[in-house]
C-alpha cells in the first residue's frame, strides 16, 4: 500500500520565477496493484516518480507506505528508468546482487540469489558477463532482476522500455508481467504509450497538463494475459484506448494552444 | 589490405634500430662523427656496464626514483583529495577555479630555479617540484572523472538504500578509476621529469645531475649511459602502470587498446 497525499512540486526557473510542476497529486495504490501513469509530455511524470523514489523532496504533501517507520530512508522502493544504469565494472551477478550487498548480505549469498533470478529471465549462461557484453534487452532484464533481488515493496518504473525496439519491448513487457504475477509487488509504471499502459495495468491514471494533477482514472478489467492480439483488438480494449486518448489529447491541445 | 605480418614488422623494426646504431658506431670508428660530441655506442655500453659494476648507476637512479616517487605519491594524494573537495563544494570550486587555472597556466618548468632557491640543493626541492607537476595532473583528471559520473547511475543505487559511504565505495570510486589511473600514468612520467629537471638546475646527485655534469665535462658517453638508465627506468614504470591499469579495468571493452 502506498499513498500520495497532496504532492506538489515547484521549481525555480532561471529568471527567478516559480514554476509549478505538480499541483496536489492524490493517489492510493493497493499492495500488489499495477498502476500506469500517463499524461502529456513534460507534465511532470518523472518528477512525480522521483519524489516517490525519494530522489526529490516535494514542496508540498507527503508519501506514505508500509515502511513508514524508516522515515526518509530509501530502500523500500525499486526504481528503473529509461537510462542504462547498470554498473559497467560489475558482472551480471554482481550487478543483480548489489541491492542485497547494500543490506549487508555476504557476496556469495548475493550471487547465489542473483543467479536464481538470472535463470528466471533467461540470463543463465551469462552470469559472468559484463553489461557491455549483453544485448539491450538482456541489460533491461538484468535491470529488472537487480530491482527485484532486494524485494522492495514498490516498483517504480519510469518509461523503462522506451529506448527498446518494438519487438524487444513486447518481450520485456511480458517478462515484467510474469515477474509481477510471481512476486506480487506494487507497481507504478510511467509511460507515454497508451497501448503499453492499458496492456500492463490494473488501473490507468491520467495526469493533467502542467501543473499536473490526477485528471481521471480508468479501471482496466480485461482478462490476463493481455499481450495477445485478440485482447488488444477486442472492443473493450479499443473503447478504453479511445477514451483515454481523447482525454489525453484534450490536455495536449490545451497545452499547445496556451504555449503559442 | 592484408594486416602486416607480425614477424615482418618485428624484423624490420630490429633492422632499423640495428642499422641506426651500426651507422653510428661505424661513423665514429671511421672518424665521420666526432666522438667527443656524439659518443660511440660501444663506448656507451662499456661506460654503462662500468657504472653498473661500480654500483654508481644504482645510487643515482635510486636518488632520482626516490625523489620522483615521493613527489608522485604526495601529489597524487593531494590531487585526489582536492578533486573530491572541490567536486563536493560548489562554493570553493567557484572561488578557486580562476586561481587554479592561473597557477596551471604558468609554465611550471620555469619555476625550477625558484624551488632550488627555496628548498636547497638536496632532494627536497626535487620532491616539491615533482609534487607540483603531479598535483595538477591528478587533480584535473580526478575532477573530470567526478564530473562525468552518471547521476542516474548513482540515483539508481541510492534508491536501493545505499548510504553515502556505500555510494562512494560501490559506485563513485569504481566509476572514476579509469580517469584517476590515466592521471597516475602520466603523473609517473611527470614526476620523473620534475626530478630530472630539478637535478639539472641544481643538485648533487641523481641521474639528472649525472647527465648535466657529464655534459659539462664533454663526457658524451657518460651522458648517453645515464640516459640509457633513465630510459630503462621509464619503461619499467610504464610497464608497471600498464599492468595495474589492465588489472583494474579488465571489465572495459578493449581495455588493452588503451594501455
Amino acid at each position: 500500500m502506498i499513498r500520495l497525499e497532496g504532492i506538489g512540486q515547484t521549481f525555480l526557473a532561471a529568471d527567478g520565477s516559480r514554476v509549478p510542476a505538480l499541483a496536489g497529486i492524490d493517489l492510493a495504490v493497493d499492495a500488489g496493484e499495477f498502476v500506469s501513469l500517463v499524461g502529456p509530455s513534460g507534465c511532470g511524470k518523472t518528477t512525480l516518480v522521483e519524489i516517490i523514489a525519494g530522489l526529490q523532496k516535494p514542496s508540498a504533501g507527503r508519501v506514505t507506505h508500509g515502511h513508514a517507520g524508516q522515515n526518509g530512508a530509501h530502500g523500500w522502493a525499486g526504481y528503473m528508468s529509461q537510462a542504462d544504469t547498470l554498473l559497467p565494472w560489475r558482472d551480471v551477478l554482481d550487478n543483480a546482487g548489489i541491492g542485497l550487498e547494500i543490506r549487508g548480505v555476504p557476496r556469495p549469498e548475493c550471487r547465489r540469489r542473483a543467479a536464481e533470478l538470472a535463470a528466471r529471465v533467461g540470463l543463465a549462461g551469462f552470469e559472468n558477463r559484463y553489461p557491455h557484453e549483453l544485448s539491450g534487452g538482456m541489460r533491461k532484464r538484468l535491470g529488472l532482476i537487480r530491482m527485484l533481488a532486494y524485494e522492495p515493496e514498490v516498483l517504480l518504473l519510469d518509461e523503462p522500455f522506451a529506448a527498446l525496439d518494438a519487438q524487444t519491448r513486447e518481450v520485456l513487457q511480458n517478462d515484467l508481467v510474469d515477474l509481477w504475477r510471481d512476486f506480487r509487488r506494487t507497481v507504478i509504471f510511467v509511460t507515454h504509450d497508451l497501448m503499453e499502459a492499458i496492456t500492463l495495468a490494473d488501473r490507468v491514471c491520467l495526469l493533467s497538463r502542467r501543473p499536473a494533477a490526477i485528471k481521471r482514472e480508468y479501471q482496466v478489467d480485461l482478462p490476463r494475459p493481455r499481450t495477445s492480439l485478440e485482447v488488444q483488438f477486442s472492443p473493450e480494449f479499443q473503447a478504453l484506448h479511445q477514451a483515454i486518448r481523447r482525454d489525453l489529447m484534450a490536455e495536449v491541445d490545451w497545452q499547445k494552444a496556451h504555449q503559442a | 589490405m592484408k594486416p602486416p605480418a607480425r614477424a615482418a614488422v618485428l624484423l624490420t623494426r630490429l633492422g632499423l634500430v640495428l642499422g641506426f646504431f651500426g651507422l653510428w658506431e661505424a661513423g665514429s670508428a671511421l672518424g665521420w662523427l666526432d666522438a667527443l660530441f656524439f659518443g660511440r655506442p660501444s663506448a656507451i655500453l662499456a661506460d654503462f656496464w662500468g657504472l653498473v659494476l661500480s654500483g654508481q648507476i644504482f645510487i643515482h637512479a635510486g636518488v632520482t626514483l626516490q625523489e620522483a616517487l615521493t613527489g608522485f605519491l604526495l601529489g597524487s594524494a593531494l590531487g585526489v583529495a582536492m578533486a573530491f573537495w572541490l567536486a563536493s563544494s560548489p562554493f570553493w570550486e567557484k572561488v578557486l577555479d580562476p586561481i587554479i587555472m592561473l597557477i596551471y597556466s604558468i609554465p611550471r618548468i620555469a619555476l625550477a630555479p625558484l624551488f632550488v632557491l627555496w628548498f636547497g640543493l638536496g632532494a627536497t626541492s626535487k620532491v616539491v617540484f615533482a609534487f607540483m607537476l603531479v598535483l595538477f595532473l591528478v587533480f584535473f583528471n580526478t575532477f573530470a572523472g567526478l564530473r562525468e559520473v552518471d547521476r542516474r547511475m548513482v540515483d539508481a543505487v541510492r534508491v536501493m538504500g545505499a548510504s553515502r559511504r556505500q555510494l562512494l565505495v560501490k559506485v563513485i570510486l569504481p566509476a572514476i578509476t579509469p580517469w584517476v589511473l590515466a592521471g597516475f600514468k602520466s603523473g609517473v612520467a611527470m614526476s620523473l621529469l620534475g626530478a630530472i629537471v630539478g637535478e639539472y638546475v641544481g643538485g648533487n646527485a641523481g641521474l639528472g645531475w649525472m647527465i648535466n655534469s657529464a655534459a659539462g665535462l664533454f663526457q658524451t658517453n657518460r651522458v648517453f649511459a645515464a640516459l640509457l638508465a633513465l630510459g630503462l627506468m621509464v619503461v619499467a614504470l610504464n610497464q608497471l602502470m600498464g599492468r595495474l591499469e589492465r588489472r583494474a579495468l579488465k571489465w572495459r571493452p578493449n581495455s588493452n587498446l588503451l594501455s
